[in-house]
Order: C-alpha cells, then structure tokens, then sequence
C-alpha cells in the first residue's frame, strides 16, 4: 500500500511551476497539431519522444500528455467548421458540429466540443487513479506463465479488433515481434539478425521504427495524395445572437445523461486493449441517437451529438492507461508511445511502477488532472486562433514535420544510421497501410516484444517445458483459452461483419 | 478471386519461408543449452508470417483497391527523403534542409513565395535555434 506522503509528494510535484510549465506546453502543442488535418497527437507525440529525452521524467511524461490531451481537444475544430477531422476520432463531432457551424453557431459547436471533450478526459482521469492502484496489487501476484498467457490474449484481441483482418493483425504483430528480435538474444547475449551492422546490437531504435511507421509512413501517405489544390477556406458565418456564440448551463445540463452515457462508454473501451477513441466516439453517438426521443435531428446540428462524441473520444485517453501502469501493456499507439517516454527515461512500466517509482506515477496523475484543466483555459482562449492555423497548407505542414522527425531521430540516437532506420520502417509502414497491415498492432509487438520472450523462457524454465504443468496455472489457461476464442470469434466476425474499430495509426 | 487479391498472401508465405530457411538461420547462432534459443522467437514469427501469408492468399479478405500511381508517388517522396539523407551525410542538416524542404513543397505543388519561404527558410532557422542553441546539442 503506498504511502499518503508518496501520493501527497507527487501531486506536489505535478503542480510545481516547471511541470505546469510543460504541461501548458503540451496542451498548446496538442491543440495545434490536432487542429491541423493530417498530423494528429499521435504523429506530433512520436516526434517529440526524442526531444523530452533532455528532460526529468515527470517533465517528459507530462508533456507528451499534454499533447494528447491537447489533440483530442484541437481535433475537433477542423471537424466543426470545415467537416475535416482533425484526428479520426472527431470523426463522429463532425456529424452534428458541422451542420451547427453552418446553421450560424460554430462557436457554440466548438465550445460544446470542448466543454464535453474536458468532461469526459476528467472522469476517465479520475477512475484511472483510483482503479490502476488496487489493480497493480493484483498484477504483481501473476507470474511470468500468467504474463505470458496476458501478453497472447492482449495480442490477440489486439490483431483481432484493429484493422479490418483478424490474420492480417496477427501477420502485422508476428512481424512487430520478429524485429524486436534484432540484437543480443536476452537469454544468451548472442547477436541476431544485425546482418553484419553493429549498431543493431542493442535493436533496431525504438524512436527510429516508431517515427517511421507512425509519422513519415503518415505523412508519404497524405503526400502521396496532394495534387496541389488550395485547402478550401472556412465559408461560415457567425450569428450576431450573443447565445449563439456560447454554451450555457441549462445547454450544458440538458446533456448531462449524454456526457456520463459517453464516459462511460469511452472509460471502458479506453480500459481494454485495441478499441480505441473513434469507435469509442461512434459507438456513444449512436447510442445517443437510439435513446434521444428526437433521433431524427441527429446529423443536422444536435449538440447532443457533439456531447456523445466528444465525452466518449475522450475519456479513452485515462482509462488506456489503466492496461499501461497496471501491466506494462498498451492498449493503444498513444500508450505504446508513452512506455518508449519511460523506457527513454530508463524506467520499466508495469505494476512494480507503484512500488518503485509511487511519485512519479502520482506526479503524473497530478499533471493528467492539470492538463484537463489547462486544456480547458487553453482552448478557451485559442478556439478561434486554431481555426485560423487549419487554414496552413499542408506542404508546409508535411515537410516541416519531416524535418523534425530527422532531427528527432537523430538527437534520440546520436546519428544518422537510425535516421536511415527510419526510413526504412517509413517505407515498412507505407507498404502495410496501403495493403490494409495495422502498423499499431505492429508497433505494440515490437514494444512487447523483449519483455514477450523473457516471459516464455521463465514460463518454460517453470514448468520444464511441460504443458500439463500449466494446469498448476488455471488463469494462464483460461486466458489462453480467451486468446484462441477472441482470435475465432473477431476473426469469423470480420468475415461476415462490418468492422467496428479502426484505430489511428 | 483475382491472382492480385491473392499475391500480398503469396508474397509473405514467401517472406515467411525465406526467413526461416535462409535469413534466421545465416544471422543467429546455434547454441544447444537453453529452453529458449536464439532462433526461437524469429522461427515462430516467421512460421505466423508464413501461416498467414498461405491463409491470406486461400481466402483473401476484402481487396483494397490500390491506386498504383498515388503508391508510386508514395515512393516517389521516400526516394527524395532518402536522396536528402545522404546529402545530410555529406554535407550536413543546415545546409541540405532548406533544400529538401523546398523540393517537397514544390513537388506537392505550392507556388506561393510567402510560404515556400517560411517552409525553406524559417522553419529550418527554428529548428536550428530550438536544437543548437536552447538545447545545446549538435544538428547532423
């Protein structure tokens, strides 16, 4: 049990002006790049991994945060005044934000969106901290056998929910987990797969394959695309009616059922690996829509629309921490890009995160709450300046962030040989979207990977290779058996269903 | 079903045997002691890899149609990064950004002064005052 003077000394620590300091600077960094169609918090997080490695943990941590939360907030913008997602969980805001701005409302569209992005962020923030501790407790009485069975099932659900072929995640995830084989083998310290370079004695680098598969492969994607055309300018026009440039409380509280039936939404899906914010964001619209006695306004500027995407988008953010401190797990790219921030750091997430580092996990607790805080002023404030920088062409866009992925690169690794790296996985990663390859599945493996085989050696090490010897482990059973069901059942549903989640990569 | 909706299936069937016939074991040693060998994990990634490709190409899933020419010009701009890499180790990061910089904004068609100068000229200047001067350390 953790100490009242460890959670005490944490929060103090989160609410120190150096860690606000970078706190606001990733709440504004978040909020630019969401804004801005075609980066995302995703891309912008992976950038700036290399940079944070300057910085003290909590700094680091709480900036790349920041962005996130940031980006769940900017993406909403693009989405309401010119029906372009910023990030695709804003997706399902444009449905009704939209038609809202168009019927002369589009600062109430963005308000409500900010207001219901802010509530849902804080109530998934708030069940991550009081769950993720009592949850570790019972991670840390699982063993290797148990984690190992845990990192099959999370896989499986994982390949089986993203993407639109359950074998087609489980090819991206083998693929993940053979590159993270390159360098010393851990059992034995004998070199694999460098092909004669020795800089792959320590792997292929982390910011390397997750630059190039998570940002450039992105960015040759929407360049790919470009044929030169201005980005059409914003065509709203405001009301003079003072209540329509705002959101009241009577507004606000009309929602109320809307904004907790979304957290709710978003808190759980956040909780589980592979869902992700768009299918959390889609899934509480149409909820919304099914319990609203006037579904048929759904889709011509109900802000209860805007309500239900929005909570629900964002409250996936806290809650897909909850798999990430309490088992070393992601759940999603954005956790997979927080634990490389931690391994940068030198530290190893998982449930003896409490026991060691308890003020750093609660320091960063602190910083979520005041990010949402910060992010409410912020957006407050900036909602017309992001209107204004979705404007910015994307050539400018794209070819600044290539310049800042090769000098992140090469900052993070001290050359240009992982810059090279980069681009190889950017390559990697161009080729697996455009063929429908989950580079997210990929990148999770990839980060799983070490810890992956470490696991099946205790296993086997404790059981002597004897598989009767799991009956002695009837949790590793039962998820193994979990596994095979979740890889049956999403892959039969895939054949013969629509697919519910695609996740951003 | 089309042979084009089958060969992303074929071709990692293909990558797959590859792997575990030639590449894993030209690039790992052979020990005998041990639960787990070197080529332990790479072997059962590349049997997926090889598992899945088969299964891809006996019942492929939905076909994405691609756009041979968008994924070319996909290629066509990790050509130029690539081409900007190796300028960067001749040269350096200073010198060779503007230049890269300004060749993919050509390319992707804007003609605007104003911005072609803020992508070639400012952008890179911020990064070299964030980098070398904030933060002290060394640009490529």
């Amino acid at each position: 049990m953790l100490d009242v003077d460890v959670i005490l000394a944490g929060f103090g620590d989160a609410f120190g002006m150096v860690n606000l300091a970078f706190v606001l600077a990733g709440v504004v960094v978040g909020q630019f790049v969401g804004a801005v169609p075609g980066i995302g918090p995703v891309m912008a997080m992976a950038i700036a991994i290399p940079f944070t490695f300057v910085l003290d943990p909590l700094p680091a941590i709480s900036f790349l945060v920041g962005v996130n939360k940031g980006g769940l907030v900017g993406g909403a913008i693009p989405a309401v005044l010119m029906n372009t997602p910023g990030t695709p969980d804003a997706a399902a805001t444009a449905l009704d934000g939209y038609p809202l701005a168009k019927a002369g409302k589009p600062l109430k569209a963005t308000k409500m969106a900010l207001y219901s992005s802010i509530t849902g962020d804080t109530c998934s923030d708030i069940v991550l901290i009081t769950v993720s501790a009592p949850l570790a407790v019972l991670a840390l009485k699982m063993g290797p056998v148990e984690i190992f069975a845990l990192m099959i099932f999370a896989f499986s659900i994982i390949a089986g929910l993203i993407g639109a072929s359950a074998t087609k995640g489980v090819v991206s995830a083998a693929l993940g987990l053979l590159c993270a084989t390159v360098g010393l083998d851990p059992e034995h310290s004998t070199p694999r797969l460098i092909f004669g370079w020795f800089e792959l004695y320590d792997g292929l680098p982390l910011a390397a394959v997750a630059i190039g598969m998570l940002a450039v492969s992105e960015i040759l994607k929407r360049l790919a695309a470009t044929r030169g055309e201005v980005r059409p300018a914003i065509d709203i026009s405001g009301s003079d009616d003072p209540n329509d440039k705002r959101v009241s409380w009577s507004e606000y509280w009309a929602c109320r059922y809307t904004l907790l039936r979304g957290t709710v939404i978003g808190t759980v899906l956040g909780a589980l690996p592979g869902i992700g914010s768009t299918a959390a964001a889609f899934m509480s619209y149409a909820s919304a829509k099914h319990a609203s006695a006037d579904p048929d306004s759904f889709g011509k500027g109900n802000i209860q629309g805007i309500a239900a995407a929005e909570s629900a988008n964002s409250a996936v953010a806290g809650a897909n921490l909850i798999p990430l401190l309490t088992l070393g797990i992601p759940g999603s790219v954005t956790a997979a890009l927080i634990i490389s921030a931690f391994m940068i750091q030198g530290i190893q997430p998982g449930p003896l995160l409490f026991e060691q580092q308890g003020r750093l996990i609660y320091g960063l607790f602190g910083a979520m709450v005041m990010a949402n805080a910060v992010n409410f002023c912020v957006g407050h404030l900036t909602l017309r300046l992001w209107a204004w920088v979705a404007l910015a062409p994307e050539s400018i866009i794209f070819s600044s962030a290539l310049l800042l992925c090769i000098v992140g690169v090469s900052l993070a690794t001290g050359g240009l040989f992982a810059v090279g790296v980069m681009l190889i996985f950017a390559g990697v990663g161009y080729v697996m979207t455009t063929f429908g390859y989950s580079t997210v599945i990929f990148i999770i493996a990839f980060f799983l990977g070490p810890r992956f085989e470490t696991s099946l050696s205790q296993s086997l090490v404790l059981t002597g290779g004897n598989p009767a010897a799991l009956l002695k482990h009837p949790v590793a059973v039962l998820l193994f058996a979990f596994a095979v069901a979740a890889i049956w059942w999403l892959g039969y549903r895939r054949r013969n269903v629509r697919p519910v989640a695609q996740d951003a990569s | 079903m089309r042979l084009v909706e089958r060969m992303p299936g074929i071709l990692l069937a293909g990558l797959g045997l590859l792997l575990y016939f030639h590449l894993i074991p030209g690039q790992t040693e052979v020990i005998e002691y041990g639960w787990t060998k070197p080529q332990t994990i790479p072997n059962v990634a590349a049997w997926i890899v090889a598992v899945g490709g088969v299964a891809l190409a006996a019942v492929p899933p939905p076909w994405t149609k691609v756009d041979a020419a968008q994924f070319g010009r996909g290629l066509f701009f990790l050509a130029i990064l690539a081409a900007g890499l190796a300028l960067i180790a001749v040269l350096d990061f200073i010198t060779t950004a503007p230049v890269l910089a300004l060749t993919i904004m050509l390319l992707v068609g804007e003609r605007r002064i104003g911005w072609l100068a803020g992508g070639a000229v400012i952008v890179p200047f911020i990064i070299w005052v964030v980098v070398e001067v904030l933060l002290g350390r060394n640009l490529p």
